[in-house]
């Protein structure tokens, strides 16, 4: 997937997602891909190849091979309300990550990630080994999420000048607003849309959308 | 597309059985790499293929840009 400059995405400009996949968490995963593309890299996760042949550890790990960057939200510890059981997919690939920046190659060794949760510290209380790593807190808030993602990208070596937290927020509730009329255009159900689909309605929007307008 | 794209991730994996040095045939090429031995060809190959895998069609993208071109313009005629 290119960025906003047409350029195809490199290790240095992708970032690994790994959070929860589900309804729940959908409002905050669209907020931090929004905010992502805005501040000039691509999003990159599970979802985005639908290729029923590859084993979905394969596609991880291709992934996480190919991003420098990784976000991980581990605030998922509830039980499934399905099977009454906690989820361990998003520890599990943050150790995959962590074990690429401490095991691998040169490049690999350049990994950095920002990991998320609900509140700053309660990772301590079931995760500590991670004590240390960059943790930041989302409340699961989609413009709190927006934020740590922000400042955690202008920490990184600069690749030009990122847009505030806010300017992103106030540019991300505009796509909101006019998301439905957008998708009833193309035609597209907002049930059947995609990652994506919703990648490319983001990435479209913000290259028509002159950013001093929304400032 | 969706085809053309499995294809394509699927020659350019490392367990391909397509040995690494034979040239890229005419009708297996990525863009640009007709000639190329596989190896030599990797690192813009695996560009190429992964803008062929995740890239929609230009129609589709010409649609969404359309569509929010559109939106915009009804946006700010609401708006003046």
């Amino acid at each position: 997937m290119p960025d906003l400059n047409g350029r195809a995405a490199t290790s240095d400009t992708s970032i690994f997602f790994n959070c929860p996949f589900d309804e729940a968490y959908k409002s905050l995963f669209e907020a931090l891909v929004f905010a992502t593309f805005d501040c000039g890299y691509v999003p990159r996760c599970a979802l985005e190849v639908d290729d029923a042949g590859q084993v979905r550890i394969e596609k991880i790990l291709a992934i996480i091979r190919g991003c420098r960057l990784g976000v991980h939200d581990i605030s998922r510890t509830e039980p499934d309300p399905v099977n009454a059981l906690p989820r361990f997919n998003m520890p599990f690939e943050l150790g995959l990550f962590v074990g690429a920046a401490r095991f691998g190659g040169r490049d690999q060794r350049r990994k950095v990630c920002l990991i998320l949760d609900r509140e700053r510290y309660r990772f301590q209380k079931f995760i500590s080994d991670i004590a240390g790593q960059d943790i930041a807190a989302h409340q699961d808030d989609p413009e709190q999420a927006i934020k740590a993602l922000r400042s955690w990208l202008s920490a990184l070596p600069a690749r030009g000048a990122l847009p505030g937290g806010t300017a992103i927020i106030r540019r991300y509730q505009l796509f909101r607003a006019q998301l439905p009329s957008i998708l009833a255009r193309v035609p597209l159900e907002p049930a059947e849309m995609t990652f994506a689909d919703y990648a490319n309605h983001v990435s479209e929007w913000l290259l028509a959308q002159p950013r001093r307008a929304t400032r | 597309m969706q085809a053309e794209a499995r294809r394509r991730l699927r020659y350019s994996r490392p367990h391909s059985n397509i040995p690494r040095m034979k040239t890229i045939p005419t009708k297996r090429r990525v863009e640009g790499l007709t000639g190329k031995t596989a190896r030599q060809a990797a690192p813009k190959k695996l560009v190429a293929v992964r803008k062929a895998a995740q890239e929609p069609t230009h129609a589709t993208r010409a649609t969404i840009r359309r569509a929010i071109r559109a939106v915009a313009a009804e946006w700010r005629e609401a708006n003046a």
